[in-house]
């Protein structure tokens, strides 16, 4: 029995060291990780993948790690075209002395141009790996889009880090990979994306350093890119979306030119369908509560009756906003990224499945949608009147 | 099922049928060969047993002037003080008149002197050879008299011994300070001292052919369960070996399982832990010649249980032992999971960190795994050649160790950074574990998921993970499951195990106990009249 015992001992230490998952592990120098990718279509209708790999050879060759050396880091940007997506990293792979390492991938950048001829092929290259991670953000960009991952960020390590850190704590449009593929495939829902363009970082005439910022969002019907929201729009479709950030402003400007901002604390939007006879109608019914950052106009907060006037007045910019997304969405890219359809499945499914699932795309232009706003401000912040001087 | 003891004595008095008498002789000398009353003739031959050594003295006299006595010891074993005044004395001096009628005074002799000669607390008669032989050895003195077949022991022992200072190990800051020392009667004493009670049962035997060595079972009556106190003194007395030495000796025999990792005994050094353990229903082995004393039953909750625990109030104790378990958790898994994080599941590490990880691994030669195995077993010499030090060197070796594994090491490239800081934080965790026992098996343990790890990844640490639960699991410790009071749930014992409750909720005593009365404290122990106070 002991010598029974021994012997199992030994053959599952021969084993394991000769069989054990050997073949799957790889050393942390042997991969080159992946900080984000960016695609774009190229004149003869390839694809061009370029991916930002984060330097870890650190300053002195001998494994010397000095105080603060992460500052110090660079990346290096590497690029292919290819037929498709594969074909490119292939040839990518055939550049480096490592293996790519999706795992750690943060963001991917997808150009304009290529979002227009669809983003199918490029969200079956991320799923079908199976080391992407879902969580990953995916944004539009101005063309090119290598040239977005070319740009140094000001503050963070890479620009990655940069558009993620501003997906985690922004009031932009904030669509991961999961929710993409759920807004795609899913009935009465199309997708939407944020989308970055160029834009000065300093807009005196100082400075001419490029930088990067989101602007707006790129709007999809079925899985190509129709059009553009801009940043008011995007608002709007935000608000519609139900995915108002603590954080967004609004403000209203009074008849001498005096600006009240209100800041979002949060917001609730409930869609409700409604189907009178034969007519189908949405009522969007807008709570949000805030409270006043900014007050250089007339009013006197610490007056109830003014505080009220505030509110009705937001509200009306509430709702301003929220037609103007409207208007865009239904009459000139005829693409419900608001989920109506999906809300209106959810109520009256088997209306959906007879009649509106094969017409959404008309139906949803000819859309009549109440909007019903109501604001709150519970807090005025510090100071009711703004500053009078003597002479006034 | 449970924490029955009954169901596992039919396992162990099935494969012990032959008891031995657990002092075996093999000396020439039968065991009942009688003194023939003869002085001289007896004390030969106890020279002849005794003889070679010099240190063994033979002190020959006249009892009263007229008879011949001798007074055998070993030189440094007795107090001399006490024999001149006590022994030598009276009976040198002895003048009365009983001596002169030999008839009568012969058969009474060794009773008249015994009860109104000799002036020291412990005499006793010895019925033969082999029994006065042994007491010699053992330190006591034999007074053979001529025309007396059987010779009196008389116990004087003196020599010298450590004072009862604070205990090494298990040193605190809030408590006292005594621990136990190297002899029995002392450590015996020490908790006397804690226990005065009739109840508290002192069994003492001698096992060891050559060394005789005293062991003492203490339990108290009432409180621990008889099974078990049963169970403890028969296996202890089955050991029969040529020396004992010390309680790890008779932990190693009499424990439930010989290959397990983990001790099934509580271990200690301080008197005042194994009172406070008796009074819970534990049963104590002191050995003579070790500090360290042995509790019966031992459980994991036992071995993670520091003694400043209960001198400190709760909720500082309770915090500082959840601590203390996720240190445990880190010092056996660290290693482990970095290996398997590093080498396989890259993803699964924060980008930040992956980068500074992959960075201070630029230009090592080794792989992940085997960088830190190096490191580790380097790690775990440095802990042995310090426990070897001379005090002297003491310091220059720490300096030296942490420089060269540390900086040096990194600076050169042989080693990353990332690999000495997983090292060292695994070897502080390692000694945040208060006893001993458990730090041993914890060692021991790193090194299996080290290597599971390295071949099998996290699902490597799962599978070690298992094993050692599933043992864990089914070790018994005479009859207690180890992991009581986590498994089987106790629910009314978990107060006292990763937390330390407050006293006045602690009014049962612990569950394997077992007894009808487990109350030991009155509920609500405080006077209601208190709340009012101002």
């Amino acid at each position: 029995m002991k010598k029974k015992r021994f012997l199992l001992i030994i053959i599952i230490i021969i084993q394991l060291t000769n069989t054990g998952c050997k073949f799957d592990s790889t050393e942390v120098s042997d991969i080159a990780i992946i900080s984000g990718m960016a695609l774009d279509t190229t004149e003869n209708d390839e694809i061009m993948l370029s991916v930002l790999i984060p330097v870890t050879r650190a300053a002195n060759f001998g494994g010397l790690l000095s105080g603060g050396s992460p500052r110090q880091e660079s990346t290096t940007l590497v690029s292919e075209k290819g037929y498709g997506i594969m074909d490119a990293y292939r040839k990518i792979e055939k550049k480096l002395s490592r293996r790519l390492f999706f795992s750690q991938m943060g963001a991917v950048f997808i150009g304009e141009n290529l979002a227009k001829d669809g983003i199918l092929n490029v969200m079956d290259f991320i799923s079908r790996n199976s080391e992407s991670h879902l969580g990953l953000y995916v944004f539009v960009t101005q063309s090119p889009a290598v040239k977005v991952l070319s740009m140094q960020s000001e503050l963070e390590r890479d620009i990655v880090e940069k558009f993620v850190k501003q997906q985690e704590t922004g009031s932009e449009f904030k669509i991961d990979f999961r929710e993409l593929i759920n807004m795609v495939t899913e009935e009465g829902q199309e997708a939407i994306l944020p989308k970055i363009s160029l834009m000065p970082l300093d807009v005196s005439d100082n400075n001419t350093v490029k930088s990067s910022g989101i602007d707006g969002a790129a709007v999809m019907h079925k899985y190509k890119m129709v059009g553009c929201l801009d940043e008011r729009e995007a608002r709007g479709a935000l608000v519609l979306r139900n995915e108002v950030e603590p954080g967004m402003i609004a403000h209203v400007k009074d008849k001498k030119g005096g600006v009240i901002g209100m800041k979002i604390i949060n917001s609730e939007t409930k869609i409700t369908p409604i189907i009178r006879g034969d007519q189908l109608e949405i009522e969007a019914k807008i709570k949000a509560k805030g409270y006043v950052d900014e007050n250089s106009s007339g009013l006197d907060l610490s007056d109830a009756a003014e505080v009220a006037l505030l509110q009705q007045k937001l509200e009306q910019k509430f709702n301003e906003t929220i037609n103007v997304a409207l208007l865009k969405l239904q009459k000139d890219l005829k693409s419900d990224v608001l989920g109506f359809g999906t809300a209106v499945y959810r109520k009256y499914p088997k209306q959906w499945n007879d009649y509106y699932s094969c017409r959404w795309d008309e139906e949803f232009t000819k859309l009549k949608v109440k909007v019903i706003c109501n604001v709150e401000i519970p807090n005025v912040g510090l100071q009711g009147k703004r500053f009078i001087p003597d002479s006034e | 099922m449970g924490t029955n003891i009954d169901e596992f004595y039919d396992k162990s008095t099935a494969s012990s049928q032959n008891v031995n008498n657990n002092i075996s002789s093999d000396n020439k000398y039968s065991q009942n060969q009688n003194f023939s009353g003869n002085i001289d003739s007896d004390l030969q031959q106890l020279k002849e047993i005794l003889g070679g050594s010099t240190d063994i003295i033979y002190r020959e006299f006249q009892f009263g002037n007229i008879r011949k006595a001798v007074l055998i010891f070993i030189d440094g074993f007795v107090d001399t003080n006490s024999i001149d005044t006590n022994v030598l004395q009276p009976l040198i001096n002895y003048r009365g008149e009983l001596i002169r009628d030999r008839n009568i005074f012969i058969s009474e002799m060794a009773n008249f002197i015994q009860s109104q000669i000799i002036t020291v607390s412990s005499v006793n008669t010895s019925n033969n050879i082999q029994d006065t032989v042994d007491n010699v050895v053992s330190g006591n003195c034999a007074l053979l008299i001529d025309g007396e077949k059987h010779p009196l022991i008389i116990d004087l022992k003196k020599f010298d011994k450590r004072s009862v200072e604070e205990p090494r190990v298990e040193a605190i800051v809030r408590g006292p300070r005594e621990g136990f020392t190297e002899n029995l009667s002392t450590n015996i004493i020490l908790v006397r001292r804690r226990l005065k009670t009739p109840k508290l049962k002192v069994d003492t035997s001698s096992y060891g052919r050559l060394s005789k060595t005293s062991v003492s079972i203490l339990y108290i009556e009432g409180v621990a369960k008889d099974t078990l106190i049963q169970e403890v003194k028969k296996r202890i007395s089955e050991i029969d070996v040529d020396v004992m030495h010390g309680s790890a000796m008779i932990e190693e025999i009499i424990e439930d399982d010989r290959f397990s990792i983990f001790s099934q005994f509580g271990v200690t050094e301080r008197p005042d832990r194994f009172a406070s353990n008796l009074s819970e229903g534990h049963v104590g082995i002191i050995v003579d010649g070790t500090p360290m004393a042995l509790l019966a039953p031992g459980t994991f909750i036992d071995t993670m249980k520091a003694t400043e625990d209960y001198y400190d109030r709760y909720i500082l104790s309770s915090l500082l032992s959840i601590m203390r378990y996720i240190f445990l958790f880190m010092s056996i898994f660290l290693p482990g999971f970095y290996i398997a994080l590093v080498s396989f599941h890259q993803g699964m590490i924060p980008r930040p960190l992956l980068l500074t990880i992959a960075a201070s691994r630029e230009g090592v030669p080794f792989p992940s795994f085997v960088e830190l195995f190096i490191m580790q077993i380097f790690f775990e010499g440095l802990q042995e050649a310090s426990t070897r030090l001379p005090r002297i060197a003491g310091q220059t070796v720490s300096i030296v160790g942490g420089l060269a594994i540390g900086q040096a090491a990194i600076q050169a490239g042989i080693v990353s950074a990332s690999t000495v800081v997983v090292v060292t934080v695994t070897g502080i965790s390692t000694f945040v574990i208060p006893r001993q026992s458990l730090v041993a098996s914890v060692r021991i343990l790193r090194f299996p998921m080290m290597f599971l790890a390295s071949v099998l990844g996290l699902y490597g640490i799962f599978i070690g993970t298992f094993f050692t639960l599933i043992h864990m699991a089914k070790l018994r410790s005479f009859g207690i499951p180890f992991l009581s009071p986590i498994a089987p749930l106790k629910l009314r014992d978990l107060k006292d195990s990763f937390v330390r409750s407050p006293w006045w909720t602690m009014t049962f005593r612990p569950d394997f106990v077992e007894n009808k009365n487990s109350k030991r404290m009155k509920k609500n122990s405080r006077s209601n009249s208190s709340k009012y106070n101002n």
